[in-house]
């Protein structure tokens, strides 16, 4: 196929933009460990609010001071509702939903992760002092624009770590039992 | 003239289809500007959540769904009948408008009864009545008997004409017919393993993460599927109308080759922020995404010189005088190049969205509504308008009416377009979720932030409405009242290098389908496998609304 | 393809100039929203 010069030009072109997003996107990922949230594990939705993992929910601190947050999405909120976290120390949230698929977002941050009925979502961030709105991002019926609550992060100095336990470890997976 | 001679033997299915599509999307568009005034948290008549949700599912469906579908038909139907005049089947083709519309019916009822509104996504583990999934199921079902006759007529055309390869409208429209039928099989399987056995009692449980993954093996080609029509106007139709000669035949041909390729392998991309699928499926996904952004720009590129030659042939001078020299004025050559100038920006959102981490900026924000806005409402959806313009008359024979509003149409959905586009994408980057009754948010300081753009946006939805309002007069008072003639003929643009006389391997689309194939198996096949690895539970439906 | 039509110039130059504009446009942007919005918040990591 014969393809006009400035044609060609044009497609090595492309293919080196497209193959430089990719790189830098990779590169990330790779060296950076910066991906989507793409925890696998799985929990049964009916007997969430008394499973370890996430009864109670909210903040716990870990013996090696890791900070958890343990929060349920159901129509329309988020449980604890609001809650207090330390600046500037790295924070994993373990989210699931209870009934439909909901999103949690914690706005002006990157931080975001769907809330699947049946499946633990998990990410690790970090936070400025503020004040941010948390939303619901994924329709879930009636009250989905109502589905709303608030993260508090103050200075690490001034946090009062929680008195609940650390994060249980996930149960490992029972091979092929539907 | 005997029907046989005349240029569209069928001209009734052609215009059953694009009656269906212009209907719909009169509907979806007044639906639109309530919802764009509504999450600015300004009041309209008839305001409620309720109604609110029930107008985004339907504004969804017959947008997305029902308007597309049956102008893709439409328009394959012109094309068919171009290539080998009388169809193979027209008792085929019936068959299939009929099937789609009862399906249209059956989904629309449940839909306007406020029973299922779980948006055109359908997301479980929200439950809508039964009948809205057997409706979509039916609504696609009728759709593979269009790409069926697309196929046999792709194969008749072969048939004849030996060594000598079927015209590109035909080769894309069958590429697109291929890629349907493939794709779809996500979404059917989806609709007859899971929601219609669940949502009717038969079993009682779902998995939600499945679902998705079979909706989304579906959703993103369907995005192909959509543009794929509009590309074939531009390629086939658009440099003729503008005065010139497409710029590449052979490049046009493998562009929709590669659409069979690559579109469906890519889905996960839609999934990025989902729990329970590895990360490493979601960045082959994310390479996969990035290679199909090609074929799209060598479009730009293409389509471009063809109208740079026809911008000089009609004596336009220097770097860019072309482009005035091209006959803004003609109402479908118009809304073709405003699609186009849309769609840059529309693509380079797709950028965005595909940049695996990067996607966390976006996902579920008002930027995905301006995205799609810019794809399949503007890309998609404007090629569509100005393919009727062009369509239209020559099926039905009747001239176009009000031309004078068919002029100022296609610019009243830039300006339309240029606000809702651009105030959601800054929502979007500044956090304001999608599909929101409203943006308030209980007073917050950062929800009072957007209420600027939130407000631009529905100013947009407005001008939108109102370009949609024209486009559908346009089109009933040309079907109505529009001087009776005869059928004219479609005549392809020709292209630079002249007729393409041999079959080269791009043209083998059964060939190229069996590499699409093993791609999915490995792209899909994989994380499909592990995740009937996991100990899974099951959902019961909600009905929230 | 063939040559451009006679009396044009031999090359699409006009359409070279506009989508090299739009990649040039489409790479800053990118990095733009990449550097500007995505690295100045904080990162997210599984």
């Amino acid at each position: 196929m014969k393809v006009d010069l400035y044609e060609k030009i044009w497609m090595i072109a492309v293919s080196v933009m497209l193959t430089l997003f990719f790189s830098v996107i990779a590169y990330e990922a790779v060296a950076m460990g910066r991906m989507p949230p793409s925890h696998v594990e799985t929990i049964d939705p009916r007997t969430v609010m008394s499973d370890p993992r996430f009864a109670p929910q909210g903040v716990r601190v870990g013996p090696d001071g890791a900070v958890n947050v343990h929060v349920v999405g159901l129509m329309f909120t988020w449980l604890p509702g609001e809650i207090t976290l330390p600046a500037g120390r790295p924070v994993t949230f373990h989210i699931t939903s209870i009934d439909v698929v909901h999103g949690y977002e914690i706005v002006r941050t990157n931080a975001q992760t769907m809330a699947i009925p049946g499946y633990v979502s998990q990410f690790t961030t970090t936070f400025d002092a503020g004040e941010y709105l948390v939303v619901c991002n994924e329709y879930c019926g009636i009250g989905h624009h109502t589905m709303f609550t608030k993260l508090h992060v103050v200075p690490a100095d001034q946090w009062q770590a929680p008195m609940t336990g650390g994060t249980p470890v996930a149960p490992t997976e029972a091979p092929h039992v539907h | 003239m005997s029907t046989e001679t005349r240029p569209f033997p069928q001209s009734r299915i052609i215009l059953a289809n694009l009656w269906v599509a212009i209907l719909a999307f009169g509907v979806a568009a007044a639906m639109a500007m309530m919802q764009a005034i509504s999450r600015a948290n300004l009041e309209v008549p008839y305001r409620s959540a309720r109604m609110y949700y029930m107008s985004v599912t339907a504004h969804g469906v017959l947008m997305a769904l029902i308007f597309t579908t049956f102008f893709i038909m439409g328009l394959g139907y012109a094309v068919a009948q171009k290539e080998i005049g009388a169809l193979r089947s027209p008792r085929l083709a019936w068959i299939s408008w009929t099937t789609s519309m009862v399906g249209l019916v059956m989904a629309a009822i449940p839909i306007f009864m406020m029973k299922a509104s779980v948006l055109y996504t359908f997301y479980p583990p929200l439950q809508a009545h039964p009948a809205f999934y057997i409706g979509i199921t039916l609504v696609v079902v009728g759709s593979w008997g269009w790409a069926t006759e697309m196929v046999l007529a792709w194969r008749e055309s072969r048939r004849r004409n030996g060594d000598h390869p079927v015209s590109l409208a035909m080769h894309a429209t069958t590429a697109n017919a291929i890629l349907w039928l493939f794709c779809t099989l996500g979404v059917a399987a989806e609709m007859l393993f899971m929601l219609i056995p669940w949502s009717l009692g038969w079993v009682a449980t779902i998995d939600p993460l499945l679902a998705r993954m079979l909706f989304w093996f579906t959703g993103h080609p369907l995005v192909y599927f959509w543009i794929l029509p509009a590309y074939t106007l531009w390629y086939t139709v658009l440099p003729k109308e503008a005065g010139g000669k497409l710029f590449s035949d052979p490049l046009g041909r493998m562009v929709f080759t590669m659409f069979v390729v690559i579109s469906t392998p890519v889905g996960l991309h839609h999934q990025f922020q989902d729990p329970g699928i590895s990360a490493k499926y979601k960045l082959l996904h994310t390479l996969l995404t990035m290679v199909i952004s090609f074929p799209s720009l060598m479009t730009a590129f293409t389509i471009c010189a063809s109208l740079e030659v026809a911008g000089r042939l009609r004596g336009g001078q220097g770097l860019f005088g072309w482009i005035r020299k091209l006959p803004w004025g003609d109402p479908a050559v118009a809304s073709w190049l405003i699609a186009m100038l849309l769609f840059l920006v529309g693509g380079f959102g797709g950028a965005i969205n595909a940049a695996y981490a990067l996607n966390s900026v976006v996902h579920n924000t008002a930027w995905i509504q301006a995205h799609f806005h810019l794809t399949v409402g503007s890309a998609a959806a404007l090629s569509f308008m100005g393919g009727m313009y062009w369509l239209v008359p020559k099926v039905s024979g009747r001239k176009l009416e009000a031309v004078p509003l068919a002029r100022v149409q296609p610019w009243l959905w830039f300006l339309g377009m240029v606000l809702f586009s651009f105030s959601n994408h800054i929502a979007g980057l500044m956090g304001v979720p999608r599909r929101v009754y409203t943006t308030d948010f209980g007073g917050s300081a950062v929800a009072k932030s957007w209420q600027v753009l939130t407000t631009i946006s529905a100013l947009g939805g407005v001008v939108l409405f109102a370009s949609a309002g024209l486009f559908v007069l346009v089109m009933l008072a040309t079907l109505l009242g529009g001087q009776r003639g005869a059928q004219q003929p479609i005549e392809w643009a020709e292209s630079l290098g002249g007729e393409t006389t041999k079959v080269t391997t791009w043209d083998k689309l059964g060939l190229w389908f069996v590499v699409a194939a093993v791609i999915v198996v490995v792209a899909y096949g994989l994380p499909l496998y592990e995740h009937f690895q996991l100990v899974r539970y099951g959902s019961p439906g909600f009905k929230p609304f | 393809m063939s040559e451009m039509p006679e009396g044009l110039p031999k090359h699409p130059i006009g359409t070279f100039a506009f989508v090299g504009a739009y990649a040039i446009c489409f790479v800053v942007a990118w990095f733009a929203i990449y550097v500007g919005i995505y690295l100045a918040r904080h990162p997210v990591t599984p």
